[in-house]
Protein backbone atom coordinates (compact mmCIF):
# COMPACT_ATOMS: atom_id res chain seq x y z
CA UNK A 1 0.00 0.00 0.00
CA UNK A 2 0.96 3.58 -0.58
CA UNK A 3 -0.32 6.86 0.79
CA UNK A 4 -1.10 9.83 -1.66
CA UNK A 5 -2.25 12.49 -0.97
CA UNK A 6 -3.78 15.17 -3.63
CA UNK A 7 -4.81 18.95 -4.25
CA UNK A 8 -5.25 20.99 -7.02
CA UNK A 9 -6.28 24.64 -7.92
CA UNK A 10 -4.66 26.42 -4.45
CA UNK A 11 -3.93 29.21 -6.96
CA UNK A 12 -1.58 30.57 -3.86
CA UNK A 13 -0.58 34.42 -4.17
CA UNK A 14 1.13 36.13 -0.82
CA UNK A 15 -2.36 36.12 0.93
CA UNK A 16 -3.07 32.52 0.65
CA UNK A 17 0.90 32.03 2.15
CA UNK A 18 0.56 29.84 5.67
CA UNK A 19 -2.83 28.69 5.05
CA UNK A 20 -2.29 25.39 4.11
CA UNK A 21 1.22 24.77 5.69
CA UNK A 22 -0.11 23.81 9.11
CA UNK A 23 -2.45 20.68 7.37
CA UNK A 24 0.63 20.39 5.55
CA UNK A 25 2.80 19.86 8.17
CA UNK A 26 0.59 16.65 9.26
CA UNK A 27 1.33 14.64 5.82
CA UNK A 28 4.70 12.86 7.08
CA UNK A 29 1.92 10.75 9.56
CA UNK A 30 -0.26 10.29 6.64
CA UNK A 31 1.42 10.31 2.69
CA UNK A 32 3.94 9.11 1.19
CA UNK A 33 3.84 11.65 -1.92
CA UNK A 34 1.99 14.93 -2.10
CA UNK A 35 0.18 15.26 -5.75
CA UNK A 36 -0.46 18.99 -6.73
CA UNK A 37 -2.91 18.67 -9.82
CA UNK A 38 -2.18 22.06 -11.55
CA UNK A 39 -3.47 26.13 -11.08
CA UNK A 40 -0.66 26.26 -8.20
CA UNK A 41 -0.86 29.85 -8.96
CA UNK A 42 -2.95 32.74 -9.51
CA UNK A 43 -1.47 34.07 -13.00
CA UNK A 44 1.74 32.23 -13.16
CA UNK A 45 3.86 34.62 -12.20
CA UNK A 46 7.45 34.09 -10.41
CA UNK A 47 6.55 36.31 -7.47
CA UNK A 48 3.48 33.88 -7.55
CA UNK A 49 5.72 30.95 -7.94
CA UNK A 50 7.67 31.96 -5.12
CA UNK A 51 4.69 31.99 -2.97
CA UNK A 52 4.04 28.68 -4.37
CA UNK A 53 7.57 27.12 -3.51
CA UNK A 54 7.53 28.38 0.19
CA UNK A 55 3.98 26.86 0.78
CA UNK A 56 4.49 23.76 -0.23
CA UNK A 57 8.24 23.24 -0.71
CA UNK A 58 10.41 21.48 1.95
CA UNK A 59 8.02 19.10 3.13
CA UNK A 60 8.46 16.10 4.78
CA UNK A 61 7.28 13.99 1.75
CA UNK A 62 7.85 14.16 -2.02
CA UNK A 63 5.99 16.58 -4.42
CA UNK A 64 5.00 16.41 -7.48
CA UNK A 65 3.42 18.87 -9.81
CA UNK A 66 1.76 19.39 -13.18
CA UNK A 67 0.76 22.86 -14.21
CA UNK A 68 -2.59 24.60 -14.87
CA UNK A 69 -4.23 27.12 -17.06
CA UNK A 70 -3.95 29.84 -14.75
CA UNK A 71 0.12 28.86 -14.45
CA UNK A 72 0.13 30.15 -17.94
CA UNK A 73 -1.61 33.32 -17.94
CA UNK A 74 1.70 35.68 -17.82
CA UNK A 75 3.86 33.08 -20.35
CA UNK A 76 6.24 32.16 -17.28
CA UNK A 77 5.35 28.81 -17.25
CA UNK A 78 9.49 27.68 -17.69
CA UNK A 79 10.23 30.13 -14.92
CA UNK A 80 7.47 28.68 -12.73
CA UNK A 81 8.78 25.22 -13.52
CA UNK A 82 12.36 26.17 -12.48
CA UNK A 83 11.35 27.76 -9.16
CA UNK A 84 9.15 25.01 -8.12
CA UNK A 85 11.94 22.80 -9.30
CA UNK A 86 14.54 24.70 -7.24
CA UNK A 87 11.98 24.12 -4.35
CA UNK A 88 11.98 19.90 -4.40
CA UNK A 89 8.97 20.24 -6.40
CA UNK A 90 8.83 17.71 -9.20
CA UNK A 91 7.12 19.18 -12.32
CA UNK A 92 5.72 17.06 -14.71
CA UNK A 93 4.45 17.58 -18.33
CA UNK A 94 4.69 14.75 -20.82
CA UNK A 95 7.48 13.36 -18.34
CA UNK A 96 7.27 10.82 -14.92
CA UNK A 97 8.84 9.92 -11.47
CA UNK A 98 8.36 7.15 -9.48
CA UNK A 99 8.29 7.23 -5.76
CA UNK A 100 9.41 4.13 -3.50
CA UNK A 101 7.71 3.98 -0.33
CA UNK A 102 9.93 0.86 0.50
CA UNK A 103 6.75 -1.21 0.15
CA UNK A 104 5.85 -0.15 -2.86
CA UNK A 105 7.02 2.12 -5.57
CA UNK A 106 4.40 3.99 -7.29
CA UNK A 107 4.97 6.09 -10.30
CA UNK A 108 3.54 9.28 -11.56
CA UNK A 109 2.88 10.32 -15.36
CA UNK A 110 1.53 14.04 -15.29
CA UNK A 111 0.78 16.48 -18.17
CA UNK A 112 -1.86 19.59 -17.74
CA UNK A 113 -3.80 18.22 -20.47
CA UNK A 114 -6.30 20.87 -22.03
CA UNK A 115 -10.18 20.56 -23.49
CA UNK A 116 -12.01 19.30 -26.37
CA UNK A 117 -14.81 17.48 -24.29
CA UNK A 118 -16.31 14.39 -24.53
CA UNK A 119 -18.02 11.21 -26.61
CA UNK A 120 -20.65 12.26 -28.97
CA UNK A 121 -19.74 16.03 -27.83
CA UNK A 122 -16.32 16.63 -28.52
CA UNK A 123 -14.48 19.23 -30.83
CA UNK A 124 -13.07 17.55 -34.61
CA UNK A 125 -9.89 19.11 -35.87
CA UNK A 126 -11.90 20.32 -38.95
CA UNK A 127 -12.40 24.00 -40.30
CA UNK A 128 -10.26 27.02 -39.54
CA UNK A 129 -6.58 26.21 -37.96
CA UNK A 130 -7.33 27.82 -34.47
CA UNK A 131 -9.90 24.83 -34.36
CA UNK A 132 -7.22 22.34 -35.76
CA UNK A 133 -4.30 24.00 -33.33
CA UNK A 134 -7.03 23.13 -30.33
CA UNK A 135 -7.59 19.26 -30.82
CA UNK A 136 -4.05 18.78 -32.33
CA UNK A 137 -3.09 20.38 -28.78
CA UNK A 138 -4.96 17.51 -26.51
CA UNK A 139 -4.19 15.12 -29.27
CA UNK A 140 -0.03 15.81 -28.59
CA UNK A 141 -1.26 15.77 -24.84
CA UNK A 142 -3.04 12.86 -24.26
CA UNK A 143 -0.28 11.31 -26.53
CA UNK A 144 2.72 12.33 -24.13
CA UNK A 145 0.54 10.80 -21.39
CA UNK A 146 0.36 7.69 -22.64
CA UNK A 147 4.19 7.42 -23.41
CA UNK A 148 4.99 8.32 -19.73
CA UNK A 149 2.94 6.47 -18.50
CA UNK A 150 4.19 3.39 -20.24
CA UNK A 151 7.68 4.36 -19.70
CA UNK A 152 7.01 4.03 -15.65
CA UNK A 153 9.22 1.09 -14.25
CA UNK A 154 7.11 0.48 -11.26
CA UNK A 155 4.23 -1.54 -9.13
CA UNK A 156 1.17 1.23 -9.72
CA UNK A 157 0.64 3.84 -11.89
CA UNK A 158 -1.07 7.42 -11.02
CA UNK A 159 -1.79 9.61 -13.81
CA UNK A 160 -1.86 13.22 -12.79
CA UNK A 161 -3.71 15.79 -14.99
CA UNK A 162 -4.84 19.63 -14.01
CA UNK A 163 -8.18 19.12 -16.91
CA UNK A 164 -10.58 16.59 -16.54
CA UNK A 165 -10.69 12.73 -18.10
CA UNK A 166 -13.98 12.20 -17.90
CA UNK A 167 -17.61 14.60 -17.79
CA UNK A 168 -17.91 12.57 -14.67
CA UNK A 169 -16.46 14.38 -11.99
CA UNK A 170 -17.84 17.70 -14.24
CA UNK A 171 -21.12 17.05 -12.78
CA UNK A 172 -22.47 20.55 -11.46
CA UNK A 173 -20.48 22.43 -13.88
CA UNK A 174 -22.77 23.89 -16.38
CA UNK A 175 -22.82 21.58 -19.61
CA UNK A 176 -21.64 24.25 -21.91
CA UNK A 177 -18.39 24.48 -20.54
CA UNK A 178 -17.28 21.12 -20.37
CA UNK A 179 -14.82 21.53 -23.84
CA UNK A 180 -13.27 23.65 -21.85
CA UNK A 181 -12.78 21.47 -18.71
CA UNK A 182 -11.33 18.20 -20.18
CA UNK A 183 -11.08 15.71 -22.86
CA UNK A 184 -11.93 11.82 -23.40
CA UNK A 185 -8.52 11.64 -24.94
CA UNK A 186 -6.88 11.25 -21.73
CA UNK A 187 -9.48 9.08 -20.26
CA UNK A 188 -7.55 7.04 -23.52
CA UNK A 189 -4.26 7.96 -22.76
CA UNK A 190 -4.65 6.76 -18.84
CA UNK A 191 -6.50 3.73 -19.96
CA UNK A 192 -3.93 2.67 -22.22
CA UNK A 193 -0.84 3.65 -19.40
CA UNK A 194 -2.03 0.93 -17.31
CA UNK A 195 -2.95 3.57 -14.74
CA UNK A 196 -4.55 2.56 -11.37
CA UNK A 197 -5.90 6.21 -10.52
CA UNK A 198 -6.55 9.31 -12.22
CA UNK A 199 -6.03 11.92 -10.49
CA UNK A 200 -7.17 16.11 -11.72
CA UNK A 201 -8.28 19.73 -10.33
CA UNK A 202 -9.87 22.71 -12.44
CA UNK A 203 -13.59 21.73 -12.31
CA UNK A 204 -14.43 23.89 -9.47
CA UNK A 205 -18.43 23.02 -9.48
CA UNK A 206 -17.45 19.72 -10.43
CA UNK A 207 -17.15 16.40 -7.70
CA UNK A 208 -15.04 14.04 -6.62
CA UNK A 209 -15.38 10.89 -8.29
CA UNK A 210 -15.61 9.55 -11.96
CA UNK A 211 -14.39 6.52 -13.60
CA UNK A 212 -12.91 5.63 -17.04
CA UNK A 213 -14.19 3.94 -20.33
CA UNK A 214 -11.73 1.36 -19.31
CA UNK A 215 -12.34 1.06 -15.56
CA UNK A 216 -9.74 3.60 -13.68
CA UNK A 217 -10.92 5.11 -10.97
CA UNK A 218 -10.95 9.09 -11.40
CA UNK A 219 -10.45 11.83 -8.44
CA UNK A 220 -10.80 15.85 -8.91
CA UNK A 221 -9.43 16.82 -6.29
CA UNK A 222 -9.64 20.42 -6.83
CA UNK A 223 -10.04 22.68 -3.60
CA UNK A 224 -13.32 24.19 -3.85
CA UNK A 225 -14.40 20.44 -4.83
CA UNK A 226 -13.29 18.67 -1.81
CA UNK A 227 -12.79 21.55 0.43
CA UNK A 228 -10.17 20.82 2.73
CA UNK A 229 -6.39 21.25 2.85
CA UNK A 230 -5.85 17.76 0.59
CA UNK A 231 -7.03 13.98 0.12
CA UNK A 232 -5.29 11.23 1.20
CA UNK A 233 -5.68 8.04 -0.84
CA UNK A 234 -4.53 4.97 -0.20
CA UNK A 235 -3.39 2.92 -3.26
CA UNK A 236 -3.19 -1.66 -2.93
CA UNK A 237 -5.01 -1.06 0.80
CA UNK A 238 -7.64 -3.22 -0.43
CA UNK B 1 -29.76 45.91 -17.53
CA UNK B 2 -29.06 44.55 -21.01
CA UNK B 3 -28.18 40.66 -21.79
CA UNK B 4 -24.99 40.54 -21.73
CA UNK B 5 -24.32 41.78 -17.80
CA UNK B 6 -23.62 38.13 -17.27
CA UNK B 7 -20.79 37.91 -19.97
CA UNK B 8 -19.54 41.47 -18.95
CA UNK B 9 -19.49 40.07 -15.54
CA UNK B 10 -17.96 36.85 -16.54
CA UNK B 11 -15.24 38.45 -18.15
CA UNK B 12 -14.17 41.17 -15.88
CA UNK B 13 -13.75 38.38 -13.21
CA UNK B 14 -11.69 36.51 -15.10
CA UNK B 15 -9.30 39.01 -17.20
CA UNK B 16 -9.04 41.46 -14.20
CA UNK B 17 -5.85 40.85 -13.57
CA UNK B 18 -6.33 41.69 -9.85
CA UNK B 19 -9.03 38.91 -9.60
CA UNK B 20 -8.48 36.21 -12.28
CA UNK B 21 -11.25 34.12 -11.10
CA UNK B 22 -12.86 31.29 -13.40
CA UNK B 23 -15.03 29.24 -11.18
CA UNK B 24 -17.27 32.47 -10.15
CA UNK B 25 -21.31 31.61 -10.59
CA UNK B 26 -23.30 35.14 -12.33
CA UNK B 27 -27.29 34.81 -11.83
CA UNK B 28 -29.08 38.12 -12.33
CA UNK B 29 -32.63 38.51 -10.22
CA UNK B 30 -34.18 41.72 -11.75
CA UNK B 31 -32.04 44.39 -10.91
CA UNK B 32 -29.75 42.15 -8.20
CA UNK B 33 -26.61 40.33 -9.13
CA UNK B 34 -26.04 36.95 -7.27
CA UNK B 35 -22.42 36.12 -6.86
CA UNK B 36 -21.70 32.26 -5.60
CA UNK B 37 -18.57 30.15 -5.32
CA UNK B 38 -15.31 29.61 -3.67
CA UNK B 39 -12.11 31.72 -3.18
CA UNK B 40 -9.13 31.00 -1.41
CA UNK B 41 -9.08 34.33 0.50
CA UNK B 42 -11.26 37.40 1.81
CA UNK B 43 -9.45 40.01 -0.13
CA UNK B 44 -10.52 38.16 -3.34
CA UNK B 45 -13.51 37.85 -2.50
CA UNK B 46 -13.79 41.30 -1.65
CA UNK B 47 -12.03 42.33 -4.72
CA UNK B 48 -14.78 40.42 -6.60
CA UNK B 49 -17.59 42.16 -4.79
CA UNK B 50 -15.71 45.63 -5.45
CA UNK B 51 -15.05 45.14 -9.71
CA UNK B 52 -18.96 44.02 -9.80
CA UNK B 53 -19.68 47.27 -7.55
CA UNK B 54 -17.65 49.63 -9.90
CA UNK B 55 -19.16 48.14 -13.26
CA UNK B 56 -22.59 47.84 -12.36
CA UNK B 57 -22.81 50.54 -9.23
CA UNK B 58 -26.51 50.31 -9.89
CA UNK B 59 -27.33 46.96 -9.06
CA UNK B 60 -27.60 45.19 -5.71
CA UNK B 61 -25.26 42.74 -5.18
CA UNK B 62 -25.96 39.43 -2.89
CA UNK B 63 -22.13 38.43 -2.53
CA UNK B 64 -22.72 34.68 -1.55
CA UNK B 65 -18.88 33.53 -2.22
CA UNK B 66 -17.17 31.43 0.02
CA UNK B 67 -13.58 31.46 1.41
CA UNK B 68 -12.53 28.23 1.36
CA UNK B 69 -10.71 26.53 3.95
CA UNK B 70 -7.44 24.41 4.41
CA UNK B 71 -7.57 22.23 7.30
CA UNK B 72 -6.48 18.43 7.64
CA UNK B 73 -7.91 15.96 6.09
CA UNK B 74 -10.35 13.48 6.93
CA UNK B 75 -10.08 10.06 6.40
CA UNK B 76 -8.19 8.20 3.43
CA UNK B 77 -10.37 6.29 0.72
CA UNK B 78 -8.81 2.91 0.63
CA UNK B 79 -8.74 1.50 -2.86
CA UNK B 80 -6.99 -1.62 -4.78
Amino acid sequence: MIRVAAVGDVHVDADVVGRYRPALTELADCADVLLLAGDLTRHGTVDEADCVAREFGDLPVPVVAVLGNHDYQCDQADEVTRILDGAGITVLEGSGTVIDSGEQRLGVAGVKGFGGGFSGRCATAFGEPEMKAFVRSTELSAERLASALNELDCDSRVALTHYSPVPDTLAGEPLEIYPFLGSYLLAQAIDAGGASLAIHGHAHRGCERGVTPGGIRVRNVAHPVIRQAFRVFHLGAV
Amino acid sequence: MTEDVGAQLQRAIAEDARIAELGIDIVTRGDCIVLNGHVESAERREAIERRVTELLPDHRLLNEIAVLKAEAPGPAEELP
